[in-house]
């Protein structure tokens, strides 16, 4: 499949800080891409960059084959923006909104469906100002899809959502990949990216740490399953003294280890030695815990 | 193609979709004007048969010098009070209670012979007919000047038949005194869309800065005229003015609203984009909006300001656009008008594309 979008060493720097600092990535057509990380890592610098908002440091990329800032006004028709403090004029409403879109970009989208789609037809006819956070949320995703683009660029599209919208714009942003286009998306949400994306690039700093599919970075980055025990002895030292990899969160203790054989081993190890177990279960290292590993940090405010 | 109408008319519609909405637009693009005619109206309309005691000192006593009085004494307006060239005229004036005077020097016609000569206006700045009263001076003096030296040509002077009702001499100014509204507007406008980055999201529609400002251009071309209708018709209906300009002088008037407009708004935009907060903008606004008010000539004569304010008041556009409107609207003089609405046109261009080119570069990081 084509690329449709690509990066080579791609630097930023605002006086002095390196907000994007060498970053190689590229998104084939009809993928979904997510670039995940934390507060300040880069990422609304680095797509506004591919929106020919902000200029570049230094690197190449290209969006459809054109250079962002120089075809801004081709490409305006053919990518769609949803940047992350969305805002429009105060008493506007979603349908004046998205006629007006309609006519600067001469589509042929049916408005009311649009609005249907994003679930905001009941609010077709209220203000801007007067339009709750998410409903502003939808309205921007709703205008970002009116030129019906083949890309989509959408900085944290569900922040702020309440877990019912955001299932409602993940629904809407798989519906945009059936129907082939790409879509470039930031986020905060592990859930997020692990549920829609088919490549995603950790991004720490300004740097990519991983990049792949979930399962790929799952794979790649993979430090073993663990074993979470629960006792009232002392179990923690005992392993620690035999080699394990071991640590304690939330009153357990957790043991890393490189198959389902030596899960056995420690069970029966402890047996002989004659410690009740409370409780023990088995976890399989998910996207977060790499994540975790990785990024070190996510916010507090994931839902 | 440099723009694309579409769009511009597309953000036309929903700019005025937005300020059908907001009340305070209303209020100052339509009610503020009317007030203000109101007020003048109320204060100046139908005094027009009394007459204006004018003290003239004639210090030349030639026939030229004679002209001038019997122009003055035919307009109907004045009862002339000669006072002798020993007197002071300041001090007759003070003695005698009188607001308005004028001192013909002696080398008047000796200068006019050479090209150039002058008159002194005396007026008292606080007696409202000053201004009117200059005017109705300023205009003769245009003529016989303009006709050269011992040739008569007082009788066919159309001012004199042509001053009806002072409040008549207010309608260019409260004209001029709309346009303004183009500045107030943009000084707001344009940090609250750079602060909600409106302007970014505008963008995304492939919606240029070129693009966009014509559409407030011509936005505000329709309010405009539509206050100054608003105005013409309620001066006319209430307070008896007679707007009596030929259909070529109305369509210069309409031009040089719009060039007008495009000056202010350019002006404005230009002092919205060194604001980053909207409460600096209404501290810029009025630095820019009241002298523009007091110094244009929308409310006193410039003949009658000290120096130094004549000085700013010949760097303030509006004091130009005024001046075109009084030559269309009260002297009924296109000739005069036309090589002023030429200057001014060009200097709209320049400013217009100056703050086109300073809204597309701001804010690229
Ligand atoms: N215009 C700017 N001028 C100076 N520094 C900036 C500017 N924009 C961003 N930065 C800095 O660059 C870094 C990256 O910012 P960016 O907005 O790209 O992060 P982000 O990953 O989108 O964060 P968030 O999740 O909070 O949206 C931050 O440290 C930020 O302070
Ligand atoms: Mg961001």
């Amino acid at each position: 499949m084509e690329k449709v979008i690509e990066i080579g060493n791609l630097v930023k720097e605002y006086r002095g800080l390196r907000a994007v600092d060498g970053i190689d990535l590229y998104v084939k057509e009809g993928e979904i891409y997510s670039l995940l990380g934390p507060n300040g890592a880069g990422k609304t610098t680095t797509v506004e960059i591919l929106e020919g908002i902000r200029r570049k440091t230094s690197g190449e990329i290209s969006v459809l084959g054109l250079d962002p800032i120089k075809n801004k006004k081709d490409l305006s028709r053919r990518i769609g923006i949803l940047p992350q403090d969305f805002n429009f004029m105060a008493n506007i409403t979603p349908i004046e909104a998205l006629k007006f879109y309609k006519r600067c970009l001469g589509s042929k989208t049916d408005v009311i469906q649009l609005l249907k789609e994003v679930d905001l037809y009941d609010k077709r006819d209220t203000p801007f100002e007067n339009m709750s956070g998410g409903q502003k949320q939808k309205l921007g995703l709703a205008m970002a899809m009116s030129s019906e683009p083949q890309i989509l660029f959408l900085d944290e599209p569900t922040a702020g959502l309440d877990p019912f919208s955001r299932r409602n714009v993940w629904s809407v942003i798989q519906r945009m990949k059936e129907t082939g286009r790409t879509v470039f998306l930031t986020t905060h949400y592990l859930d997020e990216a692990e549920k829609l994306s088919d490549r995603v690039a950790f991004i720490k700093d300004g740097k990519i740490v991983s990049e792949g599919s979930p399962d790929e970075i799952v794979r790649l980055n993979h430090r073993g399953d663990r074993v979470i025990l629960r006792s009232e002895s002392d179990i923690m030292s005992i392993l620690e003294i035999l080699g394990y990899d071991v640590s304690s969160e939330n009153g357990t203790v957790q043991v890393v280890i490189k198959d389902s054989t030596e899960f056995f081993e420690i069970v029966d190890l402890l047996k002989e030695k004659k410690i009740e177990l409370t409780d023990v279960t088995m976890k399989r290292e998910s996207l977060e815990d790499v994540f975790m590993r990785l990024v070190g940090k996510v916010d507090d405010n994931e839902p | 193609m440099i723009m694309n109408l579409k769009r511009s008319l597309a953000y036309l519609r929903l700019h005025v979709t937005s300020f059908m909405r907001s009340k305070s637009g209303i209020f100052f693009v339509v009610l503020l004007p009317v007030i203000f005619m109101i007020i003048f109206g109320s204060i100046f309309g139908g005094t027009s048969t009394q007459k204006t005691t004018l003290a003239v000192q004639d210090m030349d006593q030639s026939t030229v010098s004679g002209n001038v009085l019997s122009a003055i004494n035919s307009t109907g307006l004045f009862t002339v009070q000669m006072v002798s060239p020993a007197q002071n005229l300041t001090n007759y004036m003070v003695y005698n209670s009188v607001d308005q005077g004028i001192i013909i020097p002696s080398n008047f016609t000796q200068g006019l012979a050479s090209g150039k000569s002058y008159i002194s206006y005396y007026s008292n700045p606080s007696d409202p007919y000053s201004q009117s009263l200059s005017l109705v001076i300023q205009n003769i003096l245009f003529k016989i000047g303009s006709n050269g030296t011992g040739t008569i040509y007082l009788s066919n002077i159309p001012v004199a038949q042509n001053i009806p009702k002072s409040v008549d001499y207010y309608l260019p100014g409260l004209i001029g005194f709309t346009m303004l509204n183009g500045i107030f507007s943009m000084i707001y406008i344009v940090p609250n869309y750079t602060e909600k980055k409106i302007f970014r999201q505008l963008s995304f529609t492939g919606l240029t800065k070129l693009e966009w400002l014509f559409a407030v251009v011509i936005f505000y071309l329709g309010i405009t005229l539509l206050s100054d209708a608003v105005l013409i018709i309620v001066g006319s209906v209430f307070f008896g003015i007679n707007f009596a300009v030929s259909g070529l002088g109305v369509s210069l008037i309409v031009l040089s609203i719009f060039i007008g407009l495009i000056t202010f708004v350019s002006i404005g935009l230009l002092a919205g984009l060194l604001t980053r907060k909207e409460e600096t903008a209404s501290l810029i606004g009025n630095v820019i909006f009241f002298p523009m008010m007091f110094l244009s000539g929308v409310f006193f004569p410039i003949s009658i300001m000290p120096g130094y304010l004549q000085t700013i008041s010949s760097v303030l556009p509006l004091t130009y656009f005024i001046k075109i409107l009084d030559d269309i609207m009260l002297f009924n003089n296109l000739t005069l008008a036309l090589p002023l609405i030429i200057y001014m046109g060009i200097f709209a261009l320049v400013i217009f594309a100056f703050a086109v080119y300073a809204a597309a570069n701001k804010n690229e990081s």
